[in-house]
C-alpha cells in the first residue's frame, strides 16, 4: 500500500504495525475489510463450485480440489453437501457482501464524502474490524471441524435442527454473534459521522447517494441486528440446556443428532420470526449500499445529474422502512396464520414500488446522457439490468399462491442470486474499479476490467437463469442428489449440468479480476487526483487519499451531481462554485 | 474503449446466454411449469401466468429502454449531456402506475390463497379422506381412520412412505412433525406446507387424475433400465418405446374415464418393486405384480403379462431436515376405488419396519387438535 509515501506531515509517524495492521485510520480499516471479503469471496465461491459439481455429477470426484477438500476419493458426501450449502450461504452473506459493501466502502468513503479526516470514533471503528476478524476465524472453524461435526443447518439455521448437531453449530453461532457486534459498532460510527461531521455547506440533500445509502443501511443495522443477537443468544443457550425453541413430545436421538430433543414448552416459529426480523432487513443491507454506489457510477458515467435525487433518497428510506414489515414473507409455508400471510403479501408487494422508482430514475439518469462505457459504468449498467430481473422474479414469490409452488425451490435460489450477485456484486466490481485509484493511487487495467465484466455478465446469466426453470419444475433447494429420488427430476439433469459448467466458467472468470486487482496495486498506471472527472469531495484530494484526508476542511457549494453545467468542463466539483440548478430535484 | 463489441456487449451477451441455454437444455428439459393435476393447480398456474405476462412486458420494456439508451446516448465527440435534475410528472407517472399494478396483483390473488390455505374442507363430507400425517427424519408416516371413521381405534391403518387416495376425493391431511421442520411438497398438486414440531398444520387438495405408463412388450423386460420421467406424451425421450406416459383425467367422469379406456387391460397397481435403484425395471420378467383388470384385483400376475402400470405422484421434503434430507420422498397413489379398497382391506397395509416409537406416537395422537382459522 503506497499510503506511506503520501503520509501527511504534522502527524507523528507510526511504525508498520500501527499503520497497516492495528490502525484506526478509516481508509486502512476499509482496505482490511476489502482484503478479508475478497478472500472469503473466493473461499465461498469454491464451496459453491463443489456443491454444483455434486448436483451435476453426483458421486463422482470433484476435479482438482476434490481430494484436498473432501478427502478419500474426493467426491462430495451428502453430509458434506449440506455443510457446503450452509457455509456458502453464510460466508457469502455475512463475510463477503455485508463487509465489502458496508465495511470496506462504508469505511473508506463516508469520511471522504462528508469532508472529514476520519470516523467519529476511530478506535471503535478498529474494534468493529477486529471483532469481525474473530468471527472470520470462528466461521472457518465451524466449517472445518470435520464434516460430521461441521455446521450444516442451512444459513437460516432453523430451530430445532440447529439446536442439534456437532460443535460446528456452536462455532457458527459465536461467529454470527461476532459479526453482529461488528455491524452494530460500525453502524453507530457511520450514523454519528454522517450526522455530526459533515463539512460546511454539505447539507443533507447535497450528500452523494452512496453516503445516503450507507446512512440508511446503518440505521437498519442498528435497529435489526440486536434482534438477531437476541435470537443467536437464545439459540446458543438452548444448546447449553435452556429451552426456547423446542416443544415437548418429540422423538429423541435418531441419526441426525448426537444430542437429544428432551425439551418441552418451546416455540419453533419463534426462531423464524426473530431470525427473519433481522435477516429480511439484512437482505436490503445487502443491496442498498450497492444501489447507492451504482447511482454514483451511473451519474459519473452518463455525465448527467441523478434523475430525481429526492425520489432516490426517499425510496432508499422507503425500502428500509418497509423492510421491517415484510419479514414473514419467508414464512408463508411455515404454518403461521394464513390471514397473516395475506397482510405480509400486501406489504411485500408495496416494497417493490420504491425499487421500481429507483430503476426508472436510473433509466432517467442515462436518458440524454453522454454515456462513457468505462468499466465502472458497464458494471453499474449491468447492476441495473440484473437487478430488474431479480426484482421482477420477486413478484412471483410475493404472490402467496404462486409461492406455494416455488417456495424453497431453485426459483428462489435464482431470484436472490440475481439480486445479490447480479445486483450487489456487479456494483461492487464497478465500485472497486472506480475507487481503486483513491485507495491505492493507481488505475486498474481497463482491458482486463472489460474482459472480466463481459465474462462475468455472460456466465452469470447462463448459471443463474436456468435455475428459474429447475425451480419451477419442483427442484427443491437443499437436495444433494436428484438421481435416485425424486425421479421426476431426471429431466432436469442436463440443465443441472449446464448450470454447473457455467458456474465453473463464472468462477474461473473471477481470476481475471483477482489478477487485475493484485497486479494493479503494484504495477498499475499511476492515477491523477480525479481520473473519472467526478464531483464528490474525495476527488479533490490526491490519489491515494492522504492519511489525514483534508488539509483544509472543504466548503461545499452544491450537490454532488452537477455534470454538464459548465462550458469549459462537464463536471463541477462540490468545492467549486458555479453549479447549476439547486440540488433539490424535480423543479 | 468505444469498440463495437462493447457497445453491443450487453445485447450480445444476452443472446449468447439465451442461445446457449436453449441449445443445451433442448435435449430433455422442459420449460415453464410442470403439468398441474389438482383442482387448485389451474388457479395457481393462472396467477403465475398473469404475473409472468406483467413482469415479462415490464422486463422487455425496461431492458429494451436500457439497451436503447446505451446505444442512443453513448458518448460522442463534442456531445453535450442534457442537464436535468428530474421531472415531477414523469416521476409521478412511474410511481403511480407500478403501484396500481402491484395493488391489482395483491387483490387478484386473495381468492386463490383463501381456497388453498384458509377454506378447510368439511371432514364429514364422504368425498373427503382424512389422512393424518407426521414427518420424522427421514420418513413420512400416514394414518387412515379405518371403517369406524375414528382415529386412535384398533382399525386404524398406518402406512409410511406412500399413501393411497381414491379417484375423485379430496385429501385432507393434518400435518405434524416429531423432530425437526419438514415440508410436505407435491409439485404436481401445487401443494406445499411445512410440518412444524408442536403445531398441527393442514394441507388439502383434490387430484384431477393420475398417470398410467404403457408397457411396450416389444422391448425385452430386463432392458428397462431407463429412468421415469414425468412429462406426458413425451415423444422425444430415449425411453420412448419402453414406457409411454398417459394422463387419465378423472375430474369430470370419475372412474368411468379409467374403465372406458383401460378396463379390459392388465394394469399393475403396485409398481413399487420397479423403483429399486431408482430405475424403472422389474428384476425379472417373472416378477409378480398385483393388477386390476375388468375392475377385479388379481395378485401374482407375472410382469410379462402387464399392459399398463399406474404411476404414483412423487412428493418431496422441501425443508432442510438433516444430513439425509435428500432421501425424504414419498409416493401418492391416486387410484380407482377398487384398488383403494384393496389396500384399505389389507391388515398390514404398508408400514415397512414401523418402529415402536412411531406406533406410540400414533397412539397419543387421537383426532388431534384442529385449529380453527380466524382472521
Amino acid at each position: 500500500m503506497s499510503d506511506a509515501a503520501h503520509a501527511d506531515g504534522g502527524h507523528h509517524e507510526y511504525g508498520f504495525f500501527r499503520k497497516y495492521i492495528w490502525s484506526t485510520n478509516h481508509k486502512v480499516i476499509g482496505k482490511q475489510f476489502l482484503w478479508s471479503s475478497i478472500f472469503f469471496l473466493f473461499i465461498a465461491g469454491l464451496l459453491a463450485l463443489s456443491l454444483r459439481w455434486n448436483l451435476a455429477h453426483p458421486g463422482e470426484p470433484v476435479p482438482v480440489i476434490g481430494k484436498l477438500l473432501f478427502g478419500g476419493e474426493g467426491f462430495v458426501k451428502p453430509e458434506q453437501f449440506t455443510m457446503l450449502t450452509s457455509m456458502h450461504g453464510t460466508i457469502m452473506i455475512f463475510f463477503v457482501i455485508i463487509p465489502i459493501l458496508v465495511g470496506a466502502f462504508g469505511n473508506f468513503l463516508i469520511p471522504l464524502h462528508v469532508g472529514t479526516h476520519d470516523m467519529a470514533f476511530p478506535v471503535l471503528n478498529a474494534a468493529s474490524y477486529w471483532v469481525f476478524w474473530v468471527g472470520c476465524i470462528l466461521i472457518l472453524i465451524a466449517g472445518g471441524v470435520g464434516f460430521n461435526d461441521a455446521y450444516w443447518a442451512g444459513w437460516t439455521a432453523y430451530a430445532p435442527l440447529s439446536t442439534l448437531g456437532g460443535p460446528g453449530m456452536t462455532f457458527w453461532l459465536l461467529a454470527m454473534i461476532c459479526v453482529g457486534t461488528s455491524s452494530i459498532l460500525g453502524a453507530v460510527n457511520y450514523i454519528t459521522t454522517i450526522v455530526k461531521m459533515r463539512a460546511p455547506g454539505l447539507g443533507w440533500m447535497r450528500l452523494p447517494l452512496t453516503t445516503w445509502a450507507q446512512f440508511i443501511t446503518a440505521i437498519l443495522q442498528l435497529i435489526a441486528t440486536p434482534v438477531l443477537a437476541a435470537a443467536l443468544t437464545m439459540l446458543t443457550f438452548e444448546r447449553l440446556g435452556f429451552n426456547f425453541f423446542t416443544p415437548g413430545g418429540l422423538f429423541e436421538g435418531g441419526d441426525i443428532t448426537k444430542t437429544t430433543l428432551s425439551h418441552s414448552g418451546g416455540v419453533v416459529l419463534l426462531w423464524q420470526h426473530t431470525f427473519w426480523f433481522y435477516s429480511h432487513p439484512a437482505v436490503y443491507i445487502l443491496v442498498l449500499p450497492a444501489m447507492g454506489m451504482a447511482s454514483d457510477l451511473l451519474s459519473v458515467g452518463a455525465r448527467k445529474p441523478i434523475f430525481g435525487y429526492t425520489a432516490m433518497v426517499a425510496s432508499i428510506a422507503a425500502i428500509a422502512g418497509l423492510g421491517f414489515i415484510v419479514w414473514a414473507h419467508h414464512m408463508f409455508m411455515s404454518g403461521m396464520n394464513p390471514y397473516l400471510g395475506m397482510a405480509f403479501m400486501v406489504s411485500t408487494m408495496l416494497i417493490a414500488l420504491p425499487s421500481s422508482i429507483k430503476v426508472f430514475n436510473w433509466l432517467g439518469t442515462l436518458w440524454r446522457g453522454q454515456i462513457r462505457f468505462d468499466v465502472p459504468t458497464l458494471n453499474a449498467i449491468s447492476f441495473v439490468s440484473m437487478f430488474v430481473i431479480g426484482g421482477l422474479s420477486g413478484i412471483f414469490m410475493a404472490a402467496t399462491p404462486v409461492d406455494i409452488h416455488i417456495h424453497d425451490t431453485y426459483f428462489i435460489v435464482a431470484h436472490f442470486h440475481y439480486v445479490v450477485f447480479g445486483g450487489s456484486l456487479f456494483a461492487v466490481f464497478g465500485a472497486i474499479f472506480f475507487w481503486f485509484p483513491k485507495m491505492f493511487g493507481r488505475m486498474m487495467n481497463s482491458t482486463l476490467g472489460k474482459l472480466h465484466w463481459f465474462l462475468t455478465f455472460v456466465f452469470f446469466n447462463t448459471t443463474f437463469f436456468p435455475m428459474h426453470i429447475t425451480g419451477l419444475w419442483g427442484m427443491t433447494r437443499r437436495y444433494s442428489d436428484y438421481t435416485n429420488v425424486p425421479m421426476s427430476m431426471d429431466d432436469m439433469q442436463s440443465l443441472n449440468r449446464m448450470i454447473t459448467y457455467s458456474a465453473i466458467c463464472l468462477g474461473t472468470s473471477q481470476l481475471v479480476f483477482l489478477f487485475n486487482f493484485a497486479w494493479s496495486i503494484w504495477k498499475g498506471k499511476p492515477a491523477d487526483a480525479n481520473p473519472w472527472q467526478a464531483n464528490t469531495l474525495e476527488w479533490t484530494v490526491p490519489s491515494p487519499a492522504p492519511e489525514h484526508n483534508y488539509h483544509v476542511v472543504p466548503t461545499v457549494h452544491h450537490g454532488p451531481y452537477e455534470y454538464g453545467v459548465r462550458d469549459d468542463k462537464d463536471w463541477t466539483p462540490q468545492t467549486e462554485t458555479g453549479g447549476g440548478a439547486p440540488p433539490a430535484a424535480g423543479h | 474503449m468505444r469498440s463495437h463489441i462493447l457497445k453491443w456487449g450487453p445485447l450480445f451477451a444476452l443472446l449468447l446466454a439465451g442461445g446457449a441455454g436453449t441449445a443445451l437444455a433442448q435435449e430433455s428439459a422442459p420449460w415453464g411449469l410442470p403439468p398441474g393435476h389438482s383442482t387448485i393447480a389451474p388457479k395457481v398456474d393462472h396467477l403465475y401466468n398473469v404475473i409472468l405476462w406483467i413482469t415479462g412486458v415490464t422486463f422487455v420494456g425496461v431492458e429494451g429502454l436500457l439497451l436503447w439508451f446505451c446505444i442512443r446516448y453513448r458518448r460522442r465527440p463534442g456531445g453535450k449531456p442534457g442537464y436535468t435534475h428530474g421531472n415531477n410528472t414523469a416521476e409521478i407517472i412511474w410511481t403511480v402506475s407500478p403501484a396500481l399494478v402491484l395493488i391489482f396483483i395483491a387483490i387478484y390473488q386473495f381468492s386463490t390463497w383463501k381456497e388453498a390455505k384458509i377454506a378447510l374442507p368439511d371432514v364429514n363430507n364422504p368425498n373427503v379422506v382424512t389422512i393424518q400425517t407426521f414427518a420424522q427424519t427421514f420418513q413420512w408416516n400416514f394414518r387412515y381412520a379405518g371403517t369406524d371413521k375414528k382415529f386412535g381405534t384398533d382399525d386404524d391403518l398406518i402406512a409410511n412412505k406412500r399413501f393411497w387416495l381414491p379417484v375423485g376425493s379430496t385429501a385432507y391431511m393434518p400435518l405434524r412433525s416429531v423432530d425437526v421442520i419438514h415440508s410436505f411438497f407435491l409439485f404436481q398438486m401445487r401443494v406445499k406446507q411445512d410440518t412444524v414440531p408442536g403445531l398441527v398444520n393442514h394441507v388439502w387438495f383434490e387430484p384431477t387424475g393420475f398417470y398410467v405408463a404403457k408397457v411396450d412388450k416389444s422391448a425385452a423386460p430386463y432392458k428397462f433400465d431407463f429412468k421415469v420421467g414425468w412429462r406426458p406424451k413425451d415423444t422425444k425421450k430415449k425411453w420412448e418405446g419402453e414406457y409411454k406416459f398417459e394422463f387419465v383425467n378423472t375430474e369430470k367422469n370419475g372412474e368411468k374415464e379409467f374403465h372406458d379406456k383401460y378396463g379390459s387391460k392388465v394394469v399393475a397397481i403396485d409398481s413399487s418393486f420397479l423403483y429399486q435403484d431408482g430405475l424403472m425395471r422389474p428384476s425379472t420378467p417373472d416378477a409378480n405384480s398385483v393388477v386390476i383388470q375388468n375392475n377385479e384385483i388379481r395378485a401374482g400376475v407375472p410382469w410379462r403379462d402387464v399392459d399398463y402400470v399406474i404411476v404414483p405422484y412423487e412428493g418431496t421434503c422441501a425443508e432442510l431436515c438433516g444430513l439425509s434430507h435428500f432421501t425424504m420422498s414419498f409416493e401418492m397413489w391416486v387410484v380407482p376405488r377398487k384398488v383403494y379398497d384393496y389396500y384399505m382391506a389389507k391388515d398390514d397395509f404398508y408400514a415397512e419396519n414401523a418402529e415402536e416409537k412411531v406406533l406410540d406416537f400414533w397412539k397419543q395422537w387421537k383426532d388431534g387438535p384442529i385449529r380453527k382459522l380466524t382472521p
